[in-house]
Parts: structure tokens; C-alpha cells; sequence
């Protein structure tokens, strides 16, 4: 009687493991865009020497998710997908100094009008020539749809940002399901529309911007739905409902929701896969494609992202695993990739980093709400050395809020040498600028200053990332050599998970840590006046999350951003008051602006980057060598 | 037998229920804004203004604005009728976030635990017969190195030795991206991405089950039924799997249910090394973006394994030993 229980044991066990790999039966799906058939059962034949050809694999150490649509989750890899299938029909293009240009391959005219209400409409008539990647023609009606589908509460109701035609009159109305026309949004004729900007955001600098609208596929993303104009404005019928959008846009049971399998697109290249087991992605040339905006197609057939670690991502490089790795920073794989290249096996570019890392002051309470004390900590370390330490020389140290690679430093690096004050280890220099400013050092070692009556010690609070090399570095660097002069920095060190948490939110009044350790991108272009205004909407967040209230940064900013467009003498003067006003404020000091790689295979040619024309761009022009 | 389970399955439905207050109180105490995670990629690309609206309408959107009662109503009733809730940071269906990886993480795993125990079962018997001789010491230094080096360690020797100095396997991932061929192929091209981190998962897990189950053996064959066996004369092979092993079966069923209970959950030097798209990966990932959602229903999921993981192995002790009574 034994045996059969030791059977029944063993039987329980196995069912209930195999129960497990039931349970794992069916594989990671690869999302097929519908009406594909599968792979056929021979690799693909390479195409016609004539068309684009070959296969390019870019490594991406950021993890690629399912999303392939604007207005939910943004990361670098899928930024880059996102514009290599939807890019390319833009009304502005970037060009390749980073600059956004009316993109000529997709407007045929373009006419702006100052309306007497303060408004300003920008009407765009369209080329008729471009189909979508399933020979659909491409006409005003996608674009006027795009707005409207990304400004409506339907498109809310899934999660999304709808935020398409913020800038527009009627906008507020439009979202709120007020009323189904957007005023401010017109569809003219088959290949003509306008937008008409609300009179609040006017004057602006950069008004273009509110006018890059690109399309998204009418008659794929609203079957049933018409579009129409009656003179007032553009509206979709009822057939537009939530229902409509789910099934359309977010659906994701199926696998053919546009968000997640995007099957009809009009840039360079189409999805042809997303592999959800090993978060891959394919992509092949879409040759409906119009051309970038000088009327270049883009030369390779097929590109694939496909995902990397850090620790392995060289060794895939030089075995041929990957052909290009974008963006390259840390110190140790640029090292490994540089062997490479000396070795033959890779070549490399290089360009700046649109921003730096930093440390952030708060500067409304305590110590670091004078510039002064700001000044001396910056005053405290040598920049150059910490430079050295953390990322080897593939940096370098920058004054103010600018970076190598900003025209505006490009065109006026002499001036602002000489008119910046240049932050090194100058401890002497530090201790003038403090008892200058009535900090007097105490008998405790710590400098103190009266401020409305009371004593205020020099005591920073600093709130750092525990395994961090920045805070490793800033602890046996800064900390001691402030200490010496009477500026006593404490650090509380948390996890990054709770770092964010532990930083002062938007609505706190009292701040319990001053100065953090950070970093920041510039925007392409770049307006400051939203982190500098003094205005109460802008207040902490995303803002100005430096919290500093100074009346000649808030001018300066505002004077930029709100400037009448077209006189770029006047708008560069008011940049370098701003880098001068931010060098003297300090409210953030600049600690290292990276050296950026791109190593790549010695077969991918043509491929030039820049710090504002990366990948996106750079690859529709590159070829691949036989 | 049915009352005994029916019982326990009523338990089950309290402690798990118990066990969803509880985590959804932790998580709620969590010091992070998930608001804040959701309009993490919005940035400073917006206004102010649209800022505010988009704040306010996730507010709205995670019923944020409502009592903590109704959210934990609102969120248990989901996960009840099937909807795991919404990942804050991939803005998509948790389910849709953890479908692939909890399958490729129970994939890997089962491969590995039939390994583990495939080799592990006859290496710890030979051990504890050859206690003392040069086989029990060399199985002992292997099984020690495996177990003690650091897995990251282990990885980056697998991956220069086996991927890179002598390239017999792939460096990472589960897949060669865009290959096309017949079903055959994919599958032969998919086992080519696994072995060289089964062969870094098998070797790290060999040492706590060998010894584990040299030490079992090791006790069973002092037991006097096992002299008595040897005393009748009955010939060795007989004396250590018939008399001796089954006295050491209750070590190996326990062994191999906290195995099974642990399928689910992946790891996470191993997974993030060789780009394995599993659990391990995800739980890590979901806490340091502050996704709080993942990692919930994930604990939520977790609990109901271990709660029917157990069930089971009290089933299956009591089906392997007599001497266990279930009431």
C-alpha cells in the first residue's frame, strides 16, 4: 500500500508543476500589424539593390516599451521609433544644426495673420502628393483630425495627455465636451487648414512651435466618422465616442490598437514588429515614405532596436551582435568602445550634452537663499578636478545655463569668458564674498549672518542618492572644503526610490532640504522663463524648482519668451543677460556637461550627429557599406 | 479530505483578504506621489496650467480624490473581477505589463528546477554513500563555489568565457530580433538564448539542494531500517533507493514545493545580465520608477501562490507519508 501513495505523491508533484508550464505555453507574442502574414518560411530575401537595402541593429540599454504613439509615455528608445514611423510630415522640420525649419516637403504655402483680437492664425496649405504607408492619401482632414483626437475627451478618457491644441482658441471648450466644434482649429479645403493661437500666448519668441502639427490616419484611427468644417470651426460627427477611441487607439487584447501597433504611419520606416518577450523592435523602410524634408529616402532597409546591458554592450559591439549604440556616457564603456575604435573594429562621434548635472539649491529659506552663500559653496570645488574624477575628461565644466554645444555660447564664447565669473576651488575668494555679506565666522567653526533679528548658522541641508557617485564625490570633495571656511553642509543620503519623494513638492511651504544633487536637458529651443517666473502657477514642480524670486531673472526670461518672433539680435542679447544673471544668482552650480558617443560599425557611413540631430535624423541619411 | 480542503480554502479567502488590507495600507504609506509618476514624461514641457489639468484629471482618473475605503473597494473589486490595475509608469494594463515576463520567468524556471533536480537528486545521494571519499569533497567544492560566488560574478565569467573568449552561446537576450524561419527554428534559435543563463541559474542553485539532500540521505542511512536492510543482505542499490531514499522523500517534496512556490518570481542579477524579460527584472524595475501598481498586484499575486502553493504541499506530504493525518 506504500507504492501507490509514494506514485500518488510523485503524480501530485509532477501535475503540479506541469500545471506551471502550462501556464507558459504560449510564448511572448510578437505583434504582427494586422492583415501581415507571417514570416515566410526562408529568410527574406535583401531587396533590390535600387531601393533601401541591408539591416542595421541599434543597441539600446533603455528598455523599449509597448507604446508607439504620442501622449502617453515618452522613453528615449521609443522617442526615437516614434519618429522614425510617424515623423517626416511635420509642418516643421529639424534641420541639421537642430534648427526647426518649415518643412518644404509637406507645406506648399504658409500664411500668418496677426487677427485684431490678439490672436494669430497660421494657415498651411499642404503638398498633395504623399500617401500613408497603405496608399491612403494624406490630406489636410489627417492633420485637422490629429488635433482634434488629441485634444478631446475621448482621447483623455484612455490615460492619454490630451493636450494636442492647447495653444488654440477654443481649446478649453473642445476638451471640457462643451462643444463638439474647435473653433480654433479650421479645415479649409483638402489640403488646407489653420490654427489660430489664443492672444495669451502671444507675443512668443518661438509662435512656430505652436504650429508643428503632424497627421495621424483619419480613416484608420475614426472609421465612420466624418470630419467637417461649417465656417466655425472643425468638428467630428457622434460617431466619435470613447468606445470608438478604445477600440481604435488603446485597445490592446488583440494586439491592434494603434498605441501598441501601429500599422498605418507615414514616416521613413513602418513597425514591423515588437517582440514583447525580449522587447525588441523591427522596423523597415516604408517606401510611401515623401522624403525628409531636403527630399532624402532613407538608404536601409531594415533597422532593428534591440535591448543591451552596459556591462556586455562593447563585446556585442565588436562580435557583430550590434551595429550601433547611441549615446554613450559612462566612463568605463567609452573607454572599451575607444579600443575598439583604435582597434579598427568601430568608429565613433561625439557630441555635447544639451545639459549638465548639477546641484540644485532651493533658494527662498535658510542659508541658500543668498546668492552669496550659493556663490561660496561654488567657490568650494574644483570643478575641473571633480570633472576628472567622475567622468574621466568625457566632460566638461560650463559657468552658467549653457552648454558647449548652445549656438548662443558658440557665437559669444568670447564675451561670456570674459563677463562670466568662472567657479573654481577659491576658498579665500569664497570667504571674501561671505563676510562681504555679514557672514561672520562663530565660535563653533560654522559662519553665522543676522537675518530679520535672529542668528542663522551656515548649516545646508543636502539630500543625496545613496550609491551615487556624484554624492560619493561632492561628500570627499565639497563637504570638507566648505567645512573649512564655516559652511557646514549636512547630507541626508536616501534611496532614489524615495529621492523624488523626499524633495519639497509643489504646494510645501517649509523646506526641509536646500541643495540637492541633479541634473537637467535644455529644451531644443530653449525658453527659461517657465523656470524662472515669478508668477504663482510656475512656482516649484516642473517649474521654477529652484524656488528663487528674483525680479531680474523673471525680466530677462519673460522678455525672451515673450518677445515678437523675427528679431534674433534682440532675442541673443537677452540670452547673455540671462546666462550672466544665472552665473551671478547661482541657483543651480553646473558640475559636468557629458561628451556623448555614438559607437558604431565601420559599414554604417554617412552617419552625422549632433548634440540637437541625433539618431532620429542622422540615420535617414546614412548608408551601409557592402 | 474535502473537509479538509474545503476548510482550508475557506481560510485562504480570510488571509487573503486580510493580507489585501494590509499591503494596500503599506503601499498606500508609501511616501511617493503617483500622480507625480504619471506626469513624470510631461515634465516641463507643458504650461503650467495644462500641468494642473492633467494633474487634476489622473487625480480623478485614480479615484485619489476619494475616501481611502472606496479606493480600496475600487481597487479589490478590480483585481477580484480580473483587472490587476494600471501601471503608473508603462500607462498601460499591469496585466499587459506582466504578461511576457511572467511567462519567460516560468519558463526559465521550471527548465531550471528539472535540472536542478535531475542533477542535484543523484549528485546529494552519491554524496552522502561516498561521505568522506574524493567524490563527496570535489561535489562539495563545486556546489559550494556555486552557491557562494555572487551571481554577478558568475554571469560576467559565464558570459566572457561561453559568449564571448569561446562564443558557443548568446551574450543576452531571448531571441535573434527579426529572424525568420520555420517554427522549428524559432524555437531552436530561442533554446540557444537560454542556455548559457540556465547553465549560471543551475549551477548557483545545485548547492543548497545537493547538500540538503547529502544531508537527508546521510541521516536516513544511519537509521537502523536501513541496517537492517543491509543486514538481510540486500544489495546496495536497493538499501539506498528503496529503503533509505524513501525515507528521505519528505525532504526532497518539501524541497521541490517551495521550489514550485518560488517559479513565479524571477532573478534578478540573472534576468538584468542576460536580458532575460522576466519577473525579477520587472519587480526590480517597477520599484526604483515608483510603480506601485506592478508591485502591488504582483504582491497580491504572489500571496495567492504561496497561499495554494502550501495547500498543496500539505496535500502531497500527506499522499507520500502515512504517518501524516490531515484533519
Amino acid at each position: 500500500m506504500k507504492k501507490p501513495r509514494t506514485i500518488v505523491a510523485l503524480l501530485l508533484a509532477a501535475i503540479f508543476v506541469l500545471s506551471g508550464m502550462t501556464a507558459c505555453q504560449t510564448d511572448g507574442q510578437q505583434q504582427q500589424p494586422a492583415g501581415q502574414t507571417e514570416p515566410a518560411a526562408e529568410p527574406a530575401a535583401e531587396p533590390a539593390s535600387s531601393g533601401p537595402s541591408g539591416t542595421i541593429t541599434i543597441g539600446e540599454t533603455t528598455e523599449i516599451n509597448a507604446d508607439f504613439m504620442t501622449g502617453w509615455t515618452n522613453v528615449s528608445p521609443n522617442s526615437r521609433i516614434k519618429s522614425l514611423i510617424h515623423g517626416g510630415n511635420d509642418t516643421y522640420a529639424i534641420d541639421p544644426q537642430g534648427q526647426y525649419q518649415l518643412n518644404t516637403r509637406v507645406v506648399e504655402n504658409l500664411a500668418t495673420a496677426d487677427n485684431e483680437d490678439g490672436t494669430k492664425t497660421f494657415t498651411f496649405e499642404l503638398t498633395g502628393d504623399r500617401v500613408w504607408s497603405d496608399g491612403t492619401p494624406i490630406t489636410a482632414k489627417d492633420y485637422v483630425f490629429a488635433l482634434l483626437m488629441t485634444s478631446s475627451p475621448e482621447f483623455q478618457a484612455l490615460g492619454a495627455n490630451a493636450i494636442g491644441g492647447y495653444d488654440y482658441v477654443g481649446y478649453d471648450a473642445y476638451l471640457a465636451g462643451e462643444t463638439k466644434v474647435f473653433t480654433g482649429i479650421r479645415l479649409l479645403g483638402e489640403q488646407s487648414l489653420s490654427v489660430t493661437v489664443k492672444a495669451e500666448e502671444l507675443p512668443q519668441y518661438y509662435d512656430y512651435l505652436m504650429a508643428v502639427i503632424g497627421p495621424y490616419p483619419f480613416h484608420h484611427l475614426a472609421p465612420g466618422v466624418t470630419l467637417s468644417d461649417d465656417g466655425e470651426g472643425a468638428y467630428m460627427s457622434d460617431e466619435w465616442t470613447p468606445e470608438l477611441a478604445q477600440q481604435t487607439i488603446s485597445n490592446d487584447s488583440d494586439g491592434t490598437g494603434y498605441r501598441y501597433n501601429p500599422t498605418v504611419t507615414c514616416g521613413a520606416y513602418k513597425l514591423v514588429s515588437f517582440d514583447t518577450t525580449d522587447l525588441s523592435v523591427v522596423l523597415e523602410a516604408n517606401p510611401n515614405f515623401c522624403g525628409t524634408w531636403d527630399g532624402v529616402m532613407p538608404s536601409i532597409q531594415t533597422i532593428i532596436f534591440r535591448r543591451q546591458t552596459q556591462a556586455t554592450q562593447m563585446q556585442e559591439l565588436e562580435n557583430g551582435v550590434v551595429d550601433l549604440i547611441p549615446g554613450v556616457s559612462a566612463v568605463a564603456q567609452i573607454e572599451e568602445g575607444l579600443a575598439l575604435v583604435d582597434n579598427g573594429v568601430a568608429v565613433n562621434d561625439t557630441f555635447y550634452r544639451y545639459g549638465y548635472g548639477l546641484i540644485r539649491f532651493h533658494c527662498d529659506q535658510g542659508p541658500t537663499s543668498f546668492a552669496s552663500v550659493r556663490q561660496a559653496i561654488a567657490f568650494c570645488l574644483d570643478r575641473e578636478e571633480f570633472n576628472r574624477a567622475y567622468a574621466s575628461g568625457y566632460a566638461i565644466t560650463v559657468d552658467s545655463a549653457y552648454s558647449l554645444a548652445h549656438y548662443i555660447y558658440q557665437d559669444n564664447k568670447e564675451y561670456l569668458e570674459e563677463n562670466l565669473i568662472h567657479y573654481t576651488l577659491d576658498p579665500e575668494r569664497a570667504v571674501e564674498i561671505l563676510e562681504a555679506d555679514g557672514w561672520m565666522m562663530g565660535e563653533d567653526g560654522i559662519r553665522h549672518k543676522e537675518v530679520d533679528g535672529e542668528d542663522m548658522p551656515l548649516v545646508v541641508e543636502w539630500l543625496s542618492s545613496t550609491d551615487n557617485t556624484v554624492s560619493d564625490l561632492l561628500r570627499t570633495m565639497l563637504v570638507p572644503e566648505a567645512a573649512k571656511i564655516g559652511i557646514k553642509i549636512n547630507e541626508t543620503a536616501v534611496s532614489s526610490v524615495l529621492d523624488a519623494a523626499s524633495r519639497r513638492g509643489i504646494r510645501d511651504e517649509e523646506a526641509q532640504y536646500f541643495m540637492f544633487n541633479m541634473a537637467l536637458n535644455f529644451g531644443n529651443p530653449d525658453l527659461p522663463y517657465n523656470s524662472y517666473s515669478l508668477r504663482e502657477e510656475f512656482w516649484g514642480g516642473n517649474y521654477n524648482n529652484n524656488y528663487i524670486r528674483d525680479e531680474e531673472l523673471d525680466r530677462i526670461t519673460g522678455e525672451m519668451y515673450y518677445m515678437e518672433p523675427g528679431n534674433k539680435e534682440a532675442f541673443d542679447e537677452k540670452y547673455l543677460e540671462y546666462i550672466i544673471r544665472y552665473n551671478e544668482l547661482m541657483p543651480n552650480i553646473p558640475l559636468y556637461s557629458n561628451t556623448y558617443f555614438d559607437f558604431y560599425s565601420p559599414r554604417l557611413q554617412n552617419y552625422d550627429i549632433d548634440s540637437l540631430y541625433d539618431l532620429r535624423y542622422a540615420i535617414l541619411y546614412a548608408t551601409l557599406a557592402e | 479530505m474535502a473537509v479538509y480542503i474545503l476548510k482550508r480554502l475557506g481560510f485562504m479567502v480570510v488571509v487573503f483578504f486580510i493580507v489585501t488590507m494590509m499591503l494596500f495600507l503599506i503601499f498606500k504609506a508609501v511616501p511617493v506621489d503617483p500622480v507625480n509618476l504619471w506626469l513624470a514624461d510631461t515634465g516641463a514641457n507643458v504650461k503650467p496650467e495644462q500641468y494642473e489639468q492633467m494633474r487634476q484629471q489622473v487625480i480623478s482618473q485614480l479615484r485619489l480624490d476619494q475616501p481611502l475605503a472606496i479606493q480600496y473597494v475600487y481597487w479589490i473589486s478590480n483585481l477580484i473581477s480580473g483587472n490587476m490595475g494600471y501601471s503608473g509608469f508603462h500607462k498601460a494594463p499591469v496585466r499587459q505589463v506582466v504578461s511576457s515576463p511572467i511567462r519567460a520567468t516560468v519558463k526559465m524556471n521550471i527548465v531550471n528546477l528539472v535540472l536542478v533536480f535531475i542533477i542535484s537528486i543523484p549528485l546529494g545521494i552519491r554524496s552522502a554513500v561516498k561521505r568522506g571519499k574524493a567524490f563527496d569533497n570535489s561535489v562539495q567544492v563545486v556546489t559550494i563555489l556555486g552557491y557562494s560566488l555572487p551571481t554577478f560574478i558568475t554571469c560576467i565569467l559565464a558570459i566572457w568565457l561561453l559568449a564571448v573568449k569561446i562564443p558557443l552561446f548568446e551574450m543576452g537576450g531571448m531571441a535573434t530580433p527579426n529572424l525568420k524561419g520555420s517554427w522549428l527554428t524559432l524555437e531552436l534559435d530561442k533554446i540557444k538564448y537560454m542556455i548559457l543563463p540556465l547553465i549560471v541559474m543551475t549551477f548557483t542553485s545545485l548547492g543548497g539542494l545537493t547538500r540538503y539532500i547529502r544531508a537527508a540521505m546521510i541521516e536516513a542511512l544511519s537509521l537502523d531500517c536501513v541496517r537492517t536492510a543491509r543486514a538481510k543482505g540486500l544489495k546496495e542499490k536497493v538499501v539506498i533507493y528503496s529503503h533509505a531514499m524513501r525515507n528521505g522523500q519528505i525532504t526532497v517534496i518539501t524541497a521541490l514545493t517551495n521550489w514550485f512556490i518560488g517559479i513565479f518570481g524571477g532573478s534578478l542579477m540573472i534576468e538584468n545580465l542576460f536580458l532575460w524579460n522576466g519577473m525579477g527584472r520587472v519587480m526590480f524595475m517597477s520599484v526604483r520608477n515608483n510603480d506601485w501598481a506592478v508591485v502591488f498586484a504582483m504582491s497580491m499575486f504572489y500571496v495567492l501562490i504561496a497561499l495554494v502553493g502550501h495547500l498543496f504541499v500539505d496535500l502531497i506530504y500527506a499522499a507520500a507519508d502515512p504517518r501524516i493525518r490531515l484533519t
